[in-house]
């Protein structure tokens, strides 16, 4: 293969991983001893990964950075046998020593209120050492029971069958916990900050008396976290979604969730521009995903702070 | 702001410190990369939860496969891309059928527009990516973004275009060459020399 117009087509093809069939073998049986195309073809290749700076940049929930860690720290230094990923099953049980650890973590969070924060009424501060605390609790009690059933289950092989059911339904539970547990770790990361500010929202005319929210919110980084509870469980092809309002103004549209099985719902969200300035925090059922400007029954309501 | 070539040579310095199993080199290389991979991710997966599980399994791929990055063969910044983007592709083509991404894809993706809180340096990046898709022609911008958001082969772009082959292989590479001209002052930090 020469370098001629034919092959530098194949080769800015093949830096966008689009070459296929006949055309891609040839190629590759020709880069295997060419390296100057081959350094083309990489050249190439760093001009196309330059299209990743085209999309907008977004902060992933603070638990993928934390989880990231832990697993590492589980595997230890790189090693080739670890390359493939874990299965279905070694995941669960890793997942399983994550919340135990986890436990130990937040507990140790909820033992010490963080007392630096002059923005943070002591009393939030306690309420949320509290919930974290409550959670952990629970989290601790649903690992045991599933070590208890576990053990049962190692005595008792002829009952496996009669016991999968309520042992994935204890699973599901522990999922849950474990799901609860990381809501807590995200909202302790987020009022960490020396600029989070709380916003506490009740339930409207439209709500069950129970419902109500919290949103943890730092304008520096534009990060929000609200955690809810006592929401009904949202309908079919519907979704609660957020709203921040300054004053007079539009509310400007933020993310959406739903209430798990236990009425609690969690959203991590990054508050858009316009949405900074912020005073009042709303949330209302719309279609999921989420609408431009709200359609739906408001089911919560903070006081203007 | 630091210049490119400094930072692809602070990148590929924590790359071997992950190699060599330092974890705090793994932390930075997330901190200072998770938030483009991520858009990045949520670009061609269109699902939060999703994009976040692929995020934290290209890191550990990262931990894991460290020691196979050749600063010779390109930039770190390549090397982390190309792992994100196959990655997620991957699991584009395994957890939904195309006819659905389709959808999604029709269904408008988000102009790529800028993000006021990134730091100068990827500001300064994004406006020459931007700018350079700009100013090619829309067709060849297209099979562009088609190839690399959505993992489409040649064959597939035609198809999609309802387009001969031949056409969309030209458009491609003329859209590629144009690319890497316009963009020449931000990848020549290493390995682009023709």
């Amino acid at each position: 293969m020469g370098n001629d117009e034919h092959d530098k087509e194949a080769l800015a093809l093949d830096a966008l991983d689009a070459l296929d069939g006949e055309e891609l073998r040839e190629l590759q049986a020709h880069l295997a001893s060419c390296t100057e195309c081959r350094r083309e073809r990489d050249a190439l290749r760093d001009a196309a990964s330059m299209l990743a700076y085209a999309t907008p940049h977004v902060a992933p929930g603070g638990h993928v950075r934390a989880r990231l860690l832990e697993r590492v720290r589980e595997l230890g230094p790189a090693n080739a046998e670890a390359v493939a990923p874990a299965s279905p099953a070694a995941q669960t049980r890793a997942e399983v020593s994550d919340a135990a650890q986890g436990d130990a973590r937040v507990l140790e969070f909820a033992a010490r209120p963080p007392s630096h924060s002059p923005v943070i009424p002591k009393w939030f501060a306690l309420a949320a050492s509290l919930v974290i605390a409550v959670m952990a609790v629970a989290l601790a009690v649903l690992w045991r029971q599933n070590n208890d059933l576990r053990g049962e289950l190692a005595r008792s092989g002829a009952e496996l069958n009669a016991e999968r059911s309520r042992d994935a339904q204890q699973q599901e539970a522990l999922e849950r916990g474990r799901e609860e547990l990381q809501w807590a770790r995200e909202l302790a990361e987020l009022i960490a900050s020396p600029e989070a500010r709380m916003a506490s929202l009740a339930g409207t005319k439209d709500a069950p008396p129970a419902a109500h929210a919290t949103v943890a919110y730092d304008r520096a980084t534009s990060r929000a976290v609200l955690i809810s509870s006592g929401l009904p469980p949202a309908p079919a092809g519907k979704a609660y979604q957020v709203w921040y309002i300054d004053g007079g103004k539009p509310p400007v549209p933020g993310g959406t969730f739903k209430p798990n099985v236990d009425s609690r719902g969690f959203l991590s969200d990054r508050i858009p521009a316009d949405g900074l300035a912020a005073q009042t925090f709303a949330v209302t059922l719309e279609p999921e995903g989420g609408v431009p400007a709200p359609t739906g029954k408001m089911y919560l309501l903070s006081a203007a702070s | 702001m630091i210049a490119l070539p400094e930072q692809d040579k602070v990148d590929a310095e924590l790359i071997h410190a992950v190699a060599r199993g330092d974890e705090r080199a793994l932390a930075s290389l997330y901190d200072h990369y998770s938030h483009i991979l991520f858009g990045l991710l949520l670009r061609i997966l269109k699902d939060r939860p999703e994009a976040e599980d692929v995020l934290q399994e290209v890191f550990l791929q990262i931990w894991q496969r460290a020691s196979s990055f050749d600063a010779e063969r390109g930039r770190p910044f390549t090397w982390l891309v190309t792992l994100a983007r196959s990655r997620a592709i991957d699991r584009l083509r395994s957890v939904r059928s195309r006819e659905r991404a389709a959808l999604a894809s029709t269904a408008e993706a988000p102009e790529p527009v800028a993000d006021a809180s990134d730091e100068a340096v990827r500001s300064e990046q994004g406006e020459a990516v931007r700018g350079a898709l700009a100013s090619i022609p829309e067709e060849q911008r297209r099979a562009l973004l088609l190839a690399y958001f959505e993992g489409l082969s040649q064959t597939e772009i035609a198809a999609r275009l309802d387009q001969p082959l031949g056409t969309v292989k030209t458009r491609m590479r003329s859209g590629m060459l144009k690319m890497r001209e316009l963009l020449r002052g931000q990848v020549e930090g290493a390995g682009a020399a023709m």
